[in-house]
Formats: C-alpha cells, structure tokens, sequence
C-alpha cells in the first residue's frame, strides 16, 4: 500500500462513490471503479486496490457496496463506510423505488432487455480492458502469468466457484510470493 | 405500514445478507425460491425484476428493494434493503480493518502479491463468462472487441458510450 497524496473528506467519499455506482448498469462493473478510484482519484495504487477488489468478491455482500466499505474505511473508519456506502446506494435506490411504482403498480415494463443487450458488449470491453490494465505488468514474469491464467481456465472452463478458485490457488501463490519477494514492494 | 410481512422480510434478508458469498447474485436462486414460497411475487415477475435490477445503475442486491416494494411497500423496500446490507457490511468492515491494520507486515504485502495475478485473471474470466451468457450478435462481439483495445490504451470516459450502446440496443440495432 502506497499513501496517497491527498486524503479525500466525507462528501467526496459519498459523492465519488455516486459517480462510480450511476455508471455501473448490470451489477459489479469494477472496472469502472478501478478508473475512477486508481486513475482518477489516485486514492489506491494496482495492488491494493486488487486485494481490496478480492476481498469485496470473496466476503459476503455485493461486490461494490463491500469495495465502498473497504475505500470508506481505509480513510475515515466507520464514518467513511458510512459516507461512501450511502453515497453507493442512495440515488439508485430512488430510482429503483421509481421503477417498481411504474412495474408494480402500472403494469408497465420498460424495454429494459433491449437496452441491457446494447450495454452488455460495452461491459465486456471494460471487463477485459481492466485485465490488460492490471495484467499488462505480469507480461514477462511467468510465474504470475501461470496463476492467472490457472485461475482463468478454473473459473471459466471448470466453473468453479471463487471460493474454490481461491482456496486451490490462493495458498501456493502466497507461497511463492512469500519467498520469493518479501519485501520487494518497497523497492518496486 | 404490516407489521408482520417487514419482519418476515427482515429475518430472511438478514440471514440472506451473510450467505450471499461472492456476490448477492449467488442467493438469486434462494431469493426466487423464497419468493414463491411466501407468496411474494409470481415466478414470472421474479423474472422481470431480476432484469430490472440488472439494468438499472447501482450494486446488484438493489433486487431486494423491489421484493420489499412489492410486499410492503417504500417500508418493505427500505427494511429489506437495510437487511441485506447491514450484516455484510458490517463483516467487510471488520476485515477491511484488520487488513489496513496489517499492511506492511511480510503476510499481508506475501498475499497482496501472490494474488493480485489470481485476481487479475479472475478478471479476465468474468469478461469471459458475460460474454459466454449473452448470445450476441457479431457486430457486438465487433465492439466488444474495439471497446477492449479503446478503454485499456485510451483515457476515455465510457459513460457517453455506454449510453449510445444502450440505446443502439433499445432500436433493436446492436
């Protein structure tokens, strides 16, 4: 972990988190995180902010509303959870009440499919985007090359759950990590 | 304001909330089931909140503020949200702390590094799987494609494209 230059106040917290949460159509689009909190931000460097990313997918809870705890927390205790996870949820709330007063109670679908279909090719772009990003470094080092692509062909063509992914993998890749570069972050 | 349907939907959501490991779209099933146990929703309208839910902006688990809806109300919705969210955040929390707390430390930096390779091809593999799910069409996996080699080598905002891709997808174009 790296400090960042400025640390934000509670009405950025909420407000970013506003920013992030109104461009993620489709649930956990973490790659728009990752440009806002990363490269715009510049709150959390790469390896953190995949540890963090780790850890929201692997606890319980939505994966964006438990990276909003983790960035909440990191700068502002409780009191910035607090500040990013209402700035997370308050507005898609009322949108959400909206629509449900429109479906339940008028009867009326929106052409939700279709829009959601246009969205989704968008979605993949930033998905793997975000893997060339964050992966790009690992290029010429094999052994970082081996766990990802291991931990690619378990989910994708095994199906395995996270869990599993991350109980196979997770204890040799610290291993390695361990002997190998204990403290190599510092000189990096 | 019914007194028994928000505490009924505060006891499963709460329970749903801690079991919802790796996502609250794990518990969708559970939730579909429930739902048609208690007499929440019909099959058919878990189904269109499951896509309302999904296309609307926001976390994932916003599908729980709609069941609440349909039971009891803007109450049930702001209950059941509250339920799904509170105990999971709090765990998050906890361990976000004791993960702050030791960085530095030769376990914490040894985890960040061994699996930030792990994570990153987890990445690649969700792009994988929305595509895998989607059955698109050419043209799409053509964009998929161009909006790939655009946002890694570019800084463009992909909000406006998101929007013109959305709305290409309501013409029924992409």
């Amino acid at each position: 972990m790296t400090e960042p230059a400025t640390k934000p106040r509670l009405l950025e917290l909420a407000l970013t988190f506003n920013k992030i949460s109104l461009a993620s159509f489709g649930g956990g689009l973490s790659a728009w995180a990752r440009r806002v909190i990363v490269e715009e931000k510049k709150w959390l460097d790469d390896e953190e902010f995949l540890s963090a990313l780790t850890l929201s997918r692997v606890l319980p809870g939505a994966n964006q509303m438990n990276f909003a705890v983790y960035v909440g927390n990191r700068f502002h205790g409780f009191e910035g959870a607090l500040a990013a996870v209402l700035g997370l949820i308050t507005i898609p709330f009322l949108i959400i009440l909206a629509v449900a007063y429109a479906y339940f109670l008028h009867s009326t679908t929106p052409a939700i499919q279709d829009v959601l279909h246009g969205v989704t090719a968008v979605a993949i772009g930033l998905a793997l985007s975000m893997g060339l990003k964050t992966g790009e470094k690992f290029l010429f080092d094999p052994t970082a090359l081996l766990f990802g692509a291991l931990a690619f062909a378990a989910s994708v063509f095994l199906k395995l759950p996270l869990i599993a992914v991350l109980a196979i993998l997770g204890p040799p890749a610290f291993l390695v990590a361990w002997r190998h570069h204990p403290r190599k972050k510092d000189a990096s | 304001m019914k007194p028994g349907a928000i505490l009924s939907l505060i006891s499963f959501f709460s329970v749903l909330s801690i079991l919802s490991i790796g996502g609250s779209n794990s518990v969708v099933p559970e939730m579909a089931r429930h739902a048609e146990v208690e007499h929440w929703l019909t099959a058919g309208q878990f189904t269109n909140i499951f896509a309302i839910s999904q296309a609307t902006p926001g976390p994932s688990n916003l599908i729980v503020a709609l069941i609440g809806f349909k039971v009891a109300g803007f109450w049930g919705a702001l209950v059941a949200q509250l339920a799904m969210m509170l105990p999971a955040a709090s765990l998050m929390l906890l361990v976000s702390r004791i993960w702050v707390a030791s960085s530095g430390s030769p376990w914490h930096l040894a985890l960040e590094h061994g699996l930030a390779p792990i994570a990153v091809g987890l990445i690649f593999a969700s792009g994988w799987t929305i595509a895998e799910g989607a059955s698109l069409s050419t043209i799409s996996y053509v964009i998929a494609a161009a909006c790939t080699l655009l946002f890694w080598k570019s800084h463009i905002n992909p909000i406006p494209i998101i929007v013109v891709a959305g709305m290409l997808g309501w013409m029924r174009l992409i």
